[in-house]
């Protein structure tokens, strides 16, 4: 018979397998394959960022330093004074600028989380619940160490009873007449709107019949809010109701309309009346247009939130109507009067996802013909200022320290702003906890390995060291493609080189580090050697070399000839100051469009 | 052994106690005592309140009036409790353990348990140790109720009707175990309705009716209260014709008989032997402890 | 009482109690199964057919409420109710175990139960729908929902003290399945109509559950102490009222076995 001893025993060993087992399959659950946690080294709260482009809110500077103290900016400008122990980052090769503000957003669940985790660090909120806003509002105010964006908020929206706006849970209280908007404004008001947006929809822009308030009641609503003080803004979806909502008085729309083109008189009109609109030009053109579809794309999957994915992955039941063409030229056209116009997303709805969707309305503003600077300030200053955000979208003195820091030269390409190194809120380094991949420039230089062969393909497609991948301009929103396998030992790659940017290419690149576009130091080698043969064409070898500043990389060119060739490139000969740090060698063709074919083999860094 | 049980040192005891379920009077200034060494049987019809002072007892019930003392302590308290041995009339323990999971959960409650073996051979549940409880028979299960009451090694043991559903052979056998515990020194609470059993184990009966004592002592002192006589014949006349005879207190059909208990037997017998000239094996003895039952408990309002 | 005979009562006890209900075929299976049938059929099935892992992370979160709340309802719940009926608790009552042993078992059940089905729903989660979380949100995620363990129990308890044997089956069922179905445990939350939406705010498993999606990002955004400072106060609520159904019930079921 048993002892009570030993079944205690018994017990207190199954209870510590059962807690072992436990443990061991917590610990081995598969986890996203990124780093985790904030780049490692980045300074916070008080530091500078010297030598680095800056875009103030309004214009790129190059060779700037920005000095954060206590989570403000202390100085900003070229060649600041700086005291000896300040931490300080390097930021050559990079672009700073404000954090972002996206000027028509909706908050709830996680979405001030992963906007923030985008580098957008204040968000306008046109339709919140509005216990939601309060209890984010007293965020804004301190400066302190967050996670989430800093929301500002039209409140509840003013409506028709079942109108738009009314549909997505959230309690609104409705207008019937002129005679209430007084009341409701006020109201509004002591909830702690910091605007008052109207909904002007009667839905026939979507062949939709939607209960909508006159417009007696806009404009009722519109003087209310002025005589409160407060702002108004009006959403429109038709250019006849813009109009009308202009001549109410309206601050500004928070659409641009699909369903006609403006014309230039009365884009003057808008100019002249001062009124600033948001075109959420992320809601107006399809989501699969590819701008979009590549940015998504190009952002690892492990940054997204759950909700952005599924966002993302959502689509306008029906799909979007016709018309993404029309918002386009609109907004071409309200550009070219001269119209203040402010960067907005409209996200989360379908097809966008808060945060992410900001660098495609960037993208889109470009297209529909936003210089790079142009555009950022419509998502920095300019936001601000139109919906009266002080202290905000600016690196100047005093301004809070909400910066971005971003691979590459945005002045030149603002398509890049996706390309977040740090983002820091209130001076504090944003943990992008659904961490990046990209080790990136401050990723420490590795040493290169002793051995100079890097790949001979006898074994597939694996290098040496470092791991091979194809590259082409889809990245910068090309369409030229490219394939890469291995056959009798040697990288073939065929692909296409596609119209459609000025300077399209495709081909294969090697990455030498243990993390994609790690620099590795190959100091003391004096040469590229590979072979190679083809199609006859023209190719080029790029080096990139994250020690550089952004811009095409430096490339040397060669042709691959029918048979096969040995070649040398010497490193002294692409044009740039390192050639000796490498984060990439690109083996791409470029221009002219066209298919080609050219076989690699026997790469060496020697 | 009548005098060392006179003298005896009390274990257990209620003293005026007076105890209400709502309107319901269950105990009505009961005393109750317990002394050290001996078995006594409390008995009393269904709802007498037996189980209520046992419950008192044993601390699963708070006392209104009246005091409840065991081992001069609180009958709940934690010192008391390892002393002190249960079996209680319950539907059942979980149906899921074996015997011996039961056994050894109830032997780790207790600071000096008597040894699984030991109490298994006691309960006669030698074999089962394996089997699951809810696939015992009626009566091994209420083995196991008695091996777990007696799991602590108790001093003092409280048995609730504990041979219901035994067969004849069971309940003899737990008998005897019943009577080696009291040779070894410790002390029995029996409460029981058969009784044949009180009368077979107890040293000291107590009858108790509606929340009273109506009767203590020996059970040859119960006896021996009772004036009446059983009278005994194999007739035909029913049990209804003879309850309304002179004297009588009690008539019933046991078998091929009919009983009578009755306080003028010579009047019942010549009566019966009037109205049936075919009456048969006829005696008339001395009560026993039932027919002194019920003829405490009739008189009793 | 010795500390160690003490923590030997305490260990055996849970141990006899995981014991006994492991073996009931009525309470293992249904507990354990359910949350992975409605895991496999919304998790993984329905869950992954678009790109997404929304669907899948969400309601790894929300299921994993759910199978913790199955074995501290019933074992708690219906168990007790049950053997207070049979007379188990009496018998035990007169022994020197202590009356913490026999909560501390019923709640270890349930916690190994709840841990059983945590780990096989993170198993399903990860290896069939590709769920993919960080280290800290797998060990914060079961561990806030094994932390429920202990509000439910203390529902549960509420419910074995009021009601009785078989009945307690059938209250626990009233109790168990709107509850998860209204705190959002199948569906989210916000596809209900605001009426519901409010009932939510008033149950404890709601609170719970958005706790488990806060580790994942999906909650709805309200503050971690309004949940926290709702599951306490239910849970000192629900221990009140169960000590209130003990006194009544007291002179009760005496009065029965009389």
């Amino acid at each position: 018979m048993k002892s009570a001893r030993h079944l205690v025993g018994r017990s207190l060993t199954w209870l510590a397998i059962g807690v072992v087992v436990f443990t061991g399959v917590l610990a081995t659950l598969p986890v996203p394959q990124a780093a985790e946690g904030p780049a490692r080294g980045v300074p916070e709260e008080t530091f500078a960022i010297v030598d680095v482009t800056a875009f103030d809110g309004e214009a790129f500077g190059q060779g700037w330093d920005v000095w954060v103290e206590d989570g403000r900016i202390r100085h900003a400008g070229q060649k600041l004074d700086l005291p000896e122990d300040l931490p300080r980052l390097d930021g050559r090769g990079h672009t700073l600028i404000p954090g972002l503000i996206d000027g028509h957003v909706h908050s709830f669940l996680s979405t001030l989380r992963d906007a923030l985790r985008f580098g957008v660090t204040t968000v306008l909120d046109q339709s919140t619940d509005p216990a939601f806003a309060a209890a984010q509002r007293p965020a804004r105010e301190e400066v302190a160490r967050g996670t989430e964006a800093d929301l500002f908020s039209a409140g509840m929206t003013a409506t028709a009873p079942e109108g738009h706006g009314t549909q997505y849970g959230i309690p609104v209280e409705t207008l019937t007449g002129p005679d209430e908007a007084t009341e409701w404004v006020r109201a509004r008001k002591t909830e702690g709107s910091d605007w008052i947006k109207i909904i002007y929809e009667d839905g026939s822009a979507f062949d939709m019949e939607i209960p909508s308030l006159d417009g007696e009641t806009v404009a009722a609503v519109i003087a209310a809010a002025h005589a409160e003080g407060l702002a108004a803004v009006v959403h429109v979806s038709t250019l006849e109701t813009a109009l009308e909502a202009m001549a109410f008085g309206a601050d500004g729309l928070v659409h641009v309309w699909r369903d006609e083109v403006v014309s230039e008189a009365d884009a003057r009109r808008f100019r002249e009346a001062g009124i600033f609109v948001v075109p959420t030009l992320s809601v107006m053109v399809s989501a699969d247009d590819s701008a979009l579809a590549a940015l998504v794309r190009e952002t690892d999957e492990t940054m997204l939130s759950p909700i952005q994915r599924q966002t993302l992955d959502g689509r306008f039941p029906g799909g979007l109507a016709e018309g993404g063409d029309v918002a386009m030229e609109n907004v071409r056209r309200l550009r070219a009067a001269g119209v203040r116009l402010v960067a907005g997303t409209d996200s989360p709805n379908p097809g966008t996802g808060a945060g992410i969707s900001m660098h495609g309305e960037l993208r889109l503003l470009a297209r529909a013909g936003m210089g790079n600077a142009e555009a950022l300030a419509a998502a920095t200053s300019v936001a601000a200022d139109a919906f009266g955000i002080a202290g905000r979208g600016r690196i100047a003195e005093g301004r809070l320290a909400d910066l971005v820091l971003v691979r590459g030269d945005l002045e030149r390409d603002v398509s890049r702003s996706h390309d977040i190194v740090a983002i820091w809120k209130d001076g504090y380094l944003v943990d992008r906890a659904v961490g990046s991949a990209g080790a990136g420039p401050l990723a420490e230089i590795a040493p290169a390995p002793a051995e100079t062969l890097v790949a001979d393909f006898e074994d597939g497609f694996e290098a040496r060291f470092g791991a091979w991948d194809v590259t082409t301009d889809q990245l910068t929103g090309g369409a030229s493609s490219a394939n890469a396998a291995v056959r009798d030992g040697a990288l073939v790659v065929t692909g296409e080189i596609a119209p459609g940017l000025a300077f399209p290419w495709a081909g294969v690149i090697w990455m030498p580090g243990a993390q994609p576009m790690q620099p590795v130091d190959f100091s003391g080698r004096e040469a590229i050697r590979f072979r190679t043969r083809g199609d006859g064409r023209q190719y080029s070898v790029m080096l990139i070399s994250t020690a550089e500043p952004a811009g095409p990389p430096p490339a040397v060119t060669f042709i691959a000839p029918e048979e096969w060739t040995r070649l040398e490139i010497r490193l002294e000969d692409f044009p740039t100051a390192t050639p000796e740090i490498i984060a990439g060698l690109a083996f791409v063709a470029e221009e002219p469009v066209g298919a080609y074919t050219f076989e690699v083999d026997e790469v060496e860094v020697r | 052994m009548q005098a060392r049980q006179a003298h005896a040192p009390s274990l257990a005891r209620l003293s005026r106690v007076t105890h209400r379920y709502g309107p319901v009077l269950a105990l009505d200034g009961l005393d109750l005592e317990v002394r050290s060494g001996e078995v006594l049987g409390v008995l009393g019809p269904n709802g007498a309140g037996k189980t209520t002072a046992i419950s008192l007892l044993l601390g699963s019930l708070q006392v209104q009036e009246g005091v409840a003392s065991v081992f001069g302590l609180a009958p709940g308290a934690p010192e008391v409790r390892v002393r002190r041995g249960a079996m209680l009339q319950i539907s059942g323990i979980s149906a899921n353990l074996t015997v011996r999971e039961h056994v050894e959960l109830f032997r780790a409650y207790y600071p000096a348990p008597l040894s699984a073996s030991r109490l298994m051979a006691m309960a006669g549940l030698e074999g089962l140790a394996r089997r699951r409880y809810g696939k015992l028979s009626g009566g091994q299960k209420q083995r196991v109720m008695f091996a777990l009451a007696l799991a602590g090694d108790p001093e003092l043991l409280f048995l609730d009707e504990p041979t219901t559903g035994l067969d004849v052979d069971a309940r003899h056998r737990l008998w005897s175990e019943i009577r080696a515990l009291r040779e070894s020194g410790r002390t029995t609470v029996l409460t029981t309705h058969n009784l044949d059993e009180a009368d077979a184990l107890a040293d000291r009966v107590m009858v108790i009716h509606n929340g009273r004592r109506i009767a203590e002592g020996t059970p040859a002192e119960i006896k021996s209260r009772t004036a009446g006589r059983l009278v005994r014949c194999v007739t035909r006349l029913a049990p209804d014709a003879m309850a309304s005879l002179p004297g009588v207190v009690e008539a019933r059909t046991r078998g091929q008989h009919l009983e009578a208990l009755t306080t003028q037997p010579e009047v019942l017998v010549r009566e019966l032997l009037a109205r049936d000239e075919g009456l048969a094996d006829l005696t008339v003895v001395a009560a026993g402890l039932e027919e002194a039952f019920l003829a405490l408990t009739k008189d009793t309002p | 009482m010795t500390p160690g005979r003490r923590f030997r009562i305490y260990l055996l006890e849970a141990r006899f109690q995981f014991v006994e209900v492991l073996r009931e075929p009525m309470f293992a299976i249904p507990t354990l199964a359910f949350p992975l049938i409605f895991y496999l059929f919304f998790g993984v099935i329905m869950g992954t057919r678009g790109v997404s892992l929304a669907v899948p992370t969400y309601v790894l979160a929300t299921y994993g409420v759910f199978g913790v709340l199955g074995p501290a309802l019933f074992g708690f719940g219906a168990g007790l109710a049950n053997e207070r009926d049979t007379g188990v608790l009496l018998l035990k009552q007169t022994t020197p175990m202590p009356a913490g042993a026999y909560l501390f078992a019923k709640v270890m059940a349930a916690l190994i139960f709840g841990a059983v089905v945590v780990a096989a729903l993170f198993l399903m989660a990860a290896h069939a729908a590709g769920v993919a979380l960080y280290r800290w949100q797998w060990f914060a995620l079961a561990g806030v929902l094994l932390a429920g363990v202990i509000p439910f129990c203390a529902l549960g308890l509420t419910i074995g003290a009021w009601a009785r044997g078989r009945s307690a089956v059938a209250v626990v069922n009233l109790v168990f399945l709107p509850m998860a179905m209204l705190s959002g445990l199948w569906l989210p939350i916000y596809m209900f109509p605001d009426v519901m939406q409010d009932i939510a705010l008033a149950l404890p498993a709601y609170h719970h559950a958005q706790l488990a999606l806060k580790v994942i990002a999906m909650d709805a955004g309200q503050p971690v102490p309004t949940h926290l400072a709702v599951l306490v106060a239910e849970t000192l609520a629900f221990l009140a009222v169960a000590a209130l159904g003990f006194r009544r019930a007291d002179s009760f079921s005496m009065r029965r076995s009389r």
